[in-house]
């Protein structure tokens, strides 16, 4: 009788075991939908540390929207040599999305003395109607960075493209025409046959391109780049274009 | 080992919030707060119920003073052009006191529910020891919130001037005639004009903001200000 009640016990409690860790199990998941439905926020760079050489020799790396990476959102994106980015945006509802654009300034060009030059001169002509020029150059002056006295203006130009280009992705966000940028069938896709969120997690992955990219040149230019210099950078709006360097 | 695993299933404030928030949104969060109950000293009654949103949309509603304060700003642009801007000022009465900080922490954790991003800012005010350890911490991110919505929005108001520029540019150069060059001309520089009027407005709502947290804080610094700046989500993309 002993040896039933206590088999009984431990039946119950297994029973006890199952049941509570199912229940918890289950109200997590339905919490996690929940917030994965509702909440596209944080963009992550995943591989950014260690990227991968493409089968052309492209720099390879991937962002995901951090709050609904498990839902399979992402970018991946190679770089390549002679500035071109080839995107893959993975959005939800199984849309593929493959971009090719062209980065605004010459990879040949950068850290070379003609650039500054250039940078400079430029900086000089556009400062008057772009006062974000002076805030970028008193900032990257802040942190001492290797070579930044010979090479200050080359990077306040990288910023201002990279600001330039976020800009026109906003200017592209209202006008609707976010998911055909860069691609070859524009026709097929049309922002406003599509949920809001997938053309907003596009504009927050292609966003990242960008940061990404610029960044990536930026480290190149100076040896490192401090995240806290880029984020307080990325602060600042800009409301012109850059001159094309390469053409002047 | 049975009560072991019983035992967690007597934990019942999740499952109190999940049928509160039938009801309200607000109480869900309201729940959470443990400012409630450290409230001490005063005993002084609540501005607001955090339990009803009818009460606490009456308290957001009855924020301003009644007193106006008109400001008046002389804005040269250019060599030639001066603009005289007029405008009024109503502070908000709650701003600075317990209540609006409890306020500002169910606001600001309710929508940080809704779009985790916005925690960012939270984040970054939490890497100055001052806030950090300040009672008034929320009051400050909450407030953030509405500069990063005011920057945004005049961002998108440069956009459209620009989109509105290069259309007009279009048309005139369609009818070319003897005035369009200096017609395009005219145009240019009103849209620089109004570029840099929206760089001004950015950074006035920028040094308000910065000086408000040098109120709450103490001091504030310009890197962690700016970073703070730099913060997006949904709402200011």
């Amino acid at each position: 009788m002993i040896k039933l009640r206590s088999g009984l016990l431990v039946l119950v409690g297994i029973v006890g075991l199952v049941l509570y860790f199912s229940v918890r199990g289950l109200l997590t998941y339905s919490k996690n939908r929940t917030v994965e439905a509702r909440s596209p926020s944080k963009v992550v760079i995943q591989k950014s540390d260690s990227p991968t050489n493409g089968n052309d020799g492209g720099r390879q790396w991937r962002a995901s929207m951090g709050d609904i990476a498990a839902s399979g959102v992402v970018v991946n994106c190679t770089e390549y040599a002679n500035g071109q980015l080839s995107n893959v945006f993975i959005l939800s509802d199984g849309i593929i999305i493959t971009q090719s654009i062209v980065w605004p300034l010459s990879p040949s060009l950068l850290g070379t003395k003609e650039y500054e030059t250039k940078a400079r001169d430029a900086f000089e002509s556009r400062v008057a109607i772009e006062p974000a020029l002076l805030e970028f150059r008193e900032i990257i002056s802040e942190y001492g960075l290797d070579d930044a006295e010979s090479k200050l203006y080359s990077g306040i130009w990288e910023i201002y493209t990279i600001r330039a280009q976020i800009r026109q992705l906003k200017r592209r966000f209202k006008e609707e025409n976010i998911l055909s940028y860069g691609v070859n069938s524009a026709r097929v896709l049309a922002d406003k046959d599509y949920e809001f969120y997938t053309i907003y997690n596009k504009s927050r992955l292609e966003q990242a391109v960008y940061y990404q990219h610029g960044k990536t040149r930026l480290e190149k230019l100076f040896g490192r780049f401090p995240d806290t210099c880029f984020d307080r950078l990325m602060s600042i709006p800009v409301f012109w274009n850059p001159v094309v360097l390469n053409s002047l | 080992m049975v009560f072991y695993f019983i035992k967690p299933r007597m934990i019942v404030p999740e499952q109190q919030v999940s049928e509160i928030s039938k009801d309200s949104g607000y109480i869900t969060h309201a729940k959470k707060f443990d400012a409630l109950q450290s409230r001490t000293g005063t005993h002084k009654p609540l501005g607001f119920d955090p339990q009803s949103s009818d009460s606490m949309d009456k308290y957001w509603n009855d924020r301003y003073e009644t007193n106006v304060t008109t400001v008046t700003n002389i804005v040269k642009t250019g060599t030639n052009s001066t603009r005289v801007q007029i405008t009024s000022v109503r502070k908000n009465k709650h701003f600075g006191t317990d209540d609006w900080e409890l306020f500002s922490k169910i606001q600001f954790q309710n929508d940080c529910a809704l779009e985790p991003g916005q925690s960012q800012i939270l984040d970054i005010l939490r890497e100055y020891p001052p806030a950090r350890d300040s009672s008034r911490l929320f009051t400050g991110a909450y407030a953030a919130k509405f500069v990063l919505y005011n920057i945004c929005n005049e961002v998108n108001r440069s956009i459209d001037a620009e989109i509105r520029f290069e259309s007009r540019v279009k048309t005139r150069l369609n009818k070319v005639n003897d005035f369009t060059e200096t017609r395009i001309q005219r145009d240019y520089e009103r849209h620089q004009e109004q570029c840099l009027r929206s760089w001004q407005s950015i950074n006035e709502d920028k040094e308000q903001y910065w000086a408000v947290l040098k109120e709450l804080y103490g001091d504030f610094p310009k890197d962690l200000f700016q970073r703070l700046m730099a913060v997006e989500y949904q709402q200011t993309f």
